[in-house]
């Protein structure tokens, strides 16, 4: 071959390649970059919001699995800079009034938009379209306004501790209950928030994508279905975690109690969830097999009769 | 590893350079200008004693300021006062306040409604009232009249939360004041004034509007007695 088209040229200047990438992020991280140190320092480091980590890092593993999947589907590219810039430019005001004001919402909500705007301008509708979970998932990543945590996880805590009252009374052990307040023998446990909150139903949630992209399902229905479900799931859980703490507070003692709060109980938490997770699959995997089963005779009895 | 997808140098130049001015624009829209400068000191300026009511060291916790979830790095005040004060007729009403120089979208004055139900309590009703002896820039201040409920017993709660010139009613306005502030480049600052009473279990719809209304008055004449500079910071 004697000529190079100018398109063969470019990829063989890898340089030219990665440069706007590299531009990109570079714009990116000074943007979000002090934004995200001062979540890291600040409210991520603590127990209400410990949720944002988990969710940012499954969020950009996800962008990254969808990306992959897009490589191989060859999904066309279609650059839609007509709606691609209102958007980016709605992300970045956005941004200004959030970070200048400290708006956490907006601050971080922000970089939805702007990620949005990127890849609607780069590579338009259709692969911002086989994003959208992506995008949607980073919704969990904002700090919600303390008012509208303190109204969600309220009647949660309620829940909780009602449950674990019911249960703790059921199994026979001397319990009472006023409010958030249990009180097990002579012992008194309130049920914090971090007990009952949004982080962990967000943490769980996240744990549960995870889980299904590693199970990889084909059916959407189900996928929705075991997405839902995880809300009771992570109510569960988080009941569990309530009792074993007041039986350990009650049979070893306020000490062991508060050794276990601050040692297991998360573990508690995340095994029963993740038995709970993996135990609903398989029940919804064994009834969606057998329903197809079932619709596999009703067809050859159909065939049969024709 | 994923074949990355050719894109425009320029394009991707473009959005740099609008994300730099973004980054640049937040530095300059950040608010500095605070509205109190130098704060007299509500301990020392707030009167131990006037009209009919005198400070008393009390046996009974406050319900505290916060709403519990802080951790170290939530702390909206620079100033706290808690007293109880009693009359000559052996009447008791337990004062806070709490003054931040800086109220900020996430890091405010905290709403007693919220503390109170943080602390264990059940919010029994919730009043938006006007103090009309107490006079704000622009008319009367105007503030909530709470009942809250628990196991321990009940309180019976008048308070204001004035935000640099508002007193709030709900946390949708103060945040928009707040950013309205902010945009001008101000940053307001905060108080909460509440009056508190421990009640016993079988009291009376009269016994608590009596209670209320021995608050209001003990809250006028807290305000009329303390002395100008403090004042303003109580009630503007």
């Amino acid at each position: 071959m004697s000529r190079v088209s100018p398109i063969n040229r470019i990829d063989l200047i890898p340089w030219r390649a990665i440069a706007p990438w590299s531009i990109l992020l570079a714009g990116l991280c000074v943007l979000y970059v002090p934004s995200f140190v001062d979540l890291f320092v600040g409210l991520w480091s603590t127990d209400r919001h410990a949720h944002g980590p988990i969710v940012l890092a499954v969020a950009l593993w996800f962008f990254y699995f969808k990306a992959r999947l897009i490589a191989q589907k060859d999904v066309p590219i279609m650059p839609a800079p007509a709606i691609g810039w209102p958007v980016l430019i709605c992300g970045l005001a956005l941004f200004v009034i959030g970070r200048s004001q400290s708006f956490l919402v907006f601050e971080i909500g922000s970089l939805i938009l702007v990620l949005l705007g990127i890849v609607l301008i780069f590579f338009g509708r259709k692969i911002a379209k086989c994003l959208w979970f992506a995008f949607f998932f980073m919704l969990f990543m904002i700090p919600l306004p303390g008012s509208l945590v303190d109204a969600i996880t309220q009647p949660m805590k309620i829940v909780v501790s009602y449950a674990s009252e019911h249960a703790l009374f059921w199994l026979g052990y001397p319990v009472a209950r006023s409010g958030v307040v249990i009180s097990i023998g002579q012992y008194q446990l309130l049920v914090a928030d971090a007990c009952a909150g949004l982080n962990s139903l967000f943490t769980l949630e996240a744990l549960g994508l995870l889980y299904m992209n590693v199970m990889r399902h084909e059916s959407a229905f189900r996928n929705v279905l075991l997405a839902l479900l995880i809300v009771p799931i992570s109510f569960v859980a988080n009941i569990t975690r309530v009792i074993v703490l007041s039986l350990v507070t009650y049979h070893f003692g306020d000490e062991a109690g508060q050794g276990f709060l601050h040692g297991f109980s998360g573990m508690v938490l995340f095994i029963t969830a993740l038995l709970l997770i993996i135990g609903v699959d398989s029940l919804l995997r064994a009834a969606s097999m057998a329903w197809a089963k079932k619709r596999q005779q009703i067809g050859v009895r159909v065939d049969q009769e024709k | 590893m994923i074949k990355l997808p050719r894109m425009s140098l320029r394009v991707s130049l473009l959005i740099c350079v609008l994300s730099i001015f973004a980054a640049i624009g937040a530095v300059v829209a950040t608010p500095r200008l605070t509205e109190v400068e130098n704060p007299p000191n509500l301990e020392e300026t707030v009167p131990r004693q006037f009209g009919d009511w005198k400070e008393r060291p009390s046996p009974y916790a406050q319900v505290s300021l916060a709403t519990g979830n802080e951790e170290n790095l939530d702390r909206p005040y620079d100033q706290t006062v808690m007293r109880t004060y009693v009359n000559s007729k052996g009447q008791m009403v337990m004062l806070a306040l709490a003054w931040g120089r800086k109220q900020r979208q996430e890091v405010k004055v905290h709403r007693p409604d919220l503390c109170y139900v943080a602390q264990g309590y059940d919010v029994q009703s919730l009043k938006t009232v006007t103090f009309a002896n107490i006079m704000g820039a622009s008319g009367p201040v105007t503030g909530k009249r709470m009942v809250a409920t628990s196991r321990r017993g009940g309180e019976v709660v008048s308070y204001w939360m004035r935000i640099g010139s508002l007193y709030s009613e709900d946390a949708v306005n103060t945040r928009l004041h707040i950013l309205k502030e902010g945009l001008a480049g101000r940053i307001p600052d905060g108080i909460l004034v509440r009056a508190s009473q421990i009640i016993s279990e079988g009291a009376t719809p009269a016994e608590i509007e009596l209670v209320h209304q021995r608050q209001e008055l003990f809250l006028a004449e807290l305000v009329q007695a303390t002395p100008r500079s403090s004042r303003s910071l109580l009630a503007r």
